[in-house]
């Protein structure tokens, strides 16, 4: 039996432009919903605001705002991304198998976004729900203004650690350079341990809860 | 120190009638006194006169917003409102919607595609303003505009906001941006001059945004005007000097909660008025909004006809005259 949804559909990003293929994904109504993108090199706000539940997987590099506000995709980056990857996101997945740049997972209200790399500066920025994992070392301000959500940072971290969060959790295994003002280091409670211990599985991380430490704002708001 | 003639800027100035008297009886010339904004791709917001009504919460207007958005959307009023508050607005009543993206606030799909037009407010909830997160220079805000762009398909115009008093690198960048427009908004810094202070600053940053344009390449570039203003004659005049488009909330307001104030305007507009209802009239309800809305533009045809602009491009402070040579040396108008 040959099953329509198991068929991948490729487009090549060069070829194409990022416009052409944003315009295709946005209005995405085939029936494969396995799209394999060739051949990004550098391409600023591809695939900005689709919202078609399909699998993307991408190969090569993207430039700023990659599949910002994504609702319901699933998406795989074998390559770097550059500033402000799933800005907005709503719901769905983006893992890259490489390095982000500043502002990953920037304002995302939902979702899961991961990378087995390195992180820029203001990683989880507004974060307001998403689960943000990054595996190496990240940059200064993580997490600045987050409001909700998760933020999991699996090596060093830089300075200023949570700037102006009100709300959700950051964990982080590695040293941090220094925590901002009005955030605080907490006992990690049983529930942020299993629900750590989720996230660090779905991104593939070999490490155990316990190894990570809590912060969260002096003030938490509602979450 | 300013040193007018007395002490505004904008009472200064009178409009100086067309060369050569017309032909017919006055009112015989039709004039366009419709508004656009263009994007590149030719889609466009369209308004029938240079008005539009930002910042006004539905909380402003009591129980009146349902009955204001549909007279907005007759008398072809743009207005800035989130699809939240449009919600209990019927279809038939929601006027042109431009949505705004707040400095502290995520991107939203939903907001964005069903817009008009998408403008980037960076003022925040306690008026200051600062440039968003993204931003860390021209190239961020390139591509902070095209990824909303993107998103919006591609087609919808939009602008970004900026603080009256804006340096001219912050314009240069939004003129840079690619935006399709630009708004220049009163933010707590300038809440705290007085009205007549604030036509003042008002006139000055919009002469000087518009010489940019003007210097830029861009003369027409569309320059939305946020200030609270209830002068009709100060409003009419701005868009003389170089204003697209006048926020018109604060008179809305003023009118449907305020009593007895009074719409205000000078003799000059009045004149232009003619027999129009007296402006001591006390506005209280929708129809008197109606009614004010339309003795503006009542009072913008008339001055096109005076200043023989057929179209509001053609109403330019090359129609003003300076009562006052400092004042004419300010704002770069020709004096009396």
């Amino acid at each position: 039996m040959n099953d329509a949804s198991q068929v991948t559909t490729q487009l090549n990003i060069h070829e194409l432009g990022s416009r052409e293929i944003g315009n295709r994904l946005r209005t995405w109504d085939e029936t494969a919903k396995s799209i394999l993108l060739t051949q990004a090199m550098g391409e600023h706000c591809l695939a900005a605001g689709i919202s078609a539940a399909v699998n993307i997987q991408v190969e090569g590099n993207l430039g700023d705002y990659a599949f910002a506000m994504l609702d319901a995709a699933e998406i795989e980056i074998r390559g770097n991304v550059s500033k402000y990857a799933g800005h907005s996101m709503h719901s769905g997945s983006i893992q890259v198998h490489g390095h982000v740049g500043d502002g990953f997972g920037a304002f995302a209200s939902g979702g899961f976004l991961a990378t087995i790399g390195r992180g820029g500066n203001r990683c989880g920025l507004a974060l307001a729900g998403a689960d943000v994992i990054i595996r190496s070392d990240c940059g200064d301000e993580a997490g600045m203004a987050m409001t909700g959500g998760s933020l999991v940072l699996g090596n060093s971290v830089g300075q200023q650690l949570g700037l102006g969060m009100t709300g959700g959790a950051i964990f982080a295994r590695g040293q941090v350079g220094s925590l901002a003002e009005g955030v605080r280091e907490t006992r990690l409670k049983d529930a942020d341990a299993l629900r750590l211990s989720l996230l660090l599985v779905r991104a593939g991380i070999r490490a155990a809860a316990k190894e990570f430490r809590c912060y969260r704002p002096m003030a938490r708001s509602t979450e | 120190m300013m040193h007018s003639e007395t002490g505004s800027l904008l009472e200064d100035l009178v409009v100086a009638p067309m060369a050569l008297a017309p032909a017919s009886p006055p009112g015989a010339h039709s004039v366009d006194a419709s508004w656009r904004i263009t994007t590149e791709s030719s889609k466009s917001l369209k308004a029938s006169a240079p008005w539009f009504v930002r910042d006004l919460a539905p909380t402003k207007v009591a129980g009146r917003w349902q009955a204001l958005c549909g007279l907005l959307r007759k008398q072809g009023v743009p207005l800035f409102a989130t699809t939240q508050e449009l919600q209990t607005v019927p279809a038939g009543d929601v006027p042109a919607r431009i949505a705004q993206r707040r400095l502290d606030q995520p991107l939203l799909r939903a907001e964005l595609l069903s817009a008009d037009a998408i403008e980037l407010n960076s003022v925040d909830a306690s008026g200051i303003w600062a440039w968003p997160y993204e931003i860390d220079g021209p190239r961020d805000l390139k591509l902070l505009v095209n990824v909303i762009r993107e998103a919006a398909g591609a087609d919808v115009p939009i602008g970004i906001s900026l603080p009256l008093g804006a340096k001219l690198a912050d314009l240069r960048a939004c003129m840079e941006s690619t935006c399709d427009f630009l708004t220049l908004v009163h933010c707590a810094a300038s809440l705290q001059k007085s009205p007549r202070q604030l036509a003042n600053y008002a006139a000055l940053n919009i002469v000087a945004a518009r010489k940019y344009c003007v210097q830029s390449g861009k003369p027409r570039w569309p320059i939305l005007l946020d200030a609270p203003l209830h002068n009709v004659d100060q409003m009419l005049k701005l868009l003389l000097l170089g204003a697209s488009a006048i926020n018109i909330a604060s008179l809305v307001e003023h009118v449907l909660t305020e009593e007895p104030k009074t719409v205000s305007e000078s003799s000059l507009t009045a004149n232009l008025l003619g027999n129009l209802p007296s402006s001591s009239k006390q506005f209280k309800e929708l129809p008197d909004i109606e009614r004010a809305i339309q003795k503006m533009k009542h009072g913008l045809v008339n001055m096109m006809q005076f200043a023989g602009a057929p179209t509001l491009a053609e109403l330019d402070s090359n129609s003003l005259r300076s009562l006052s040579s400092t004042t004419a040396t300010m704002l770069g108008v020709a004096p009396a």
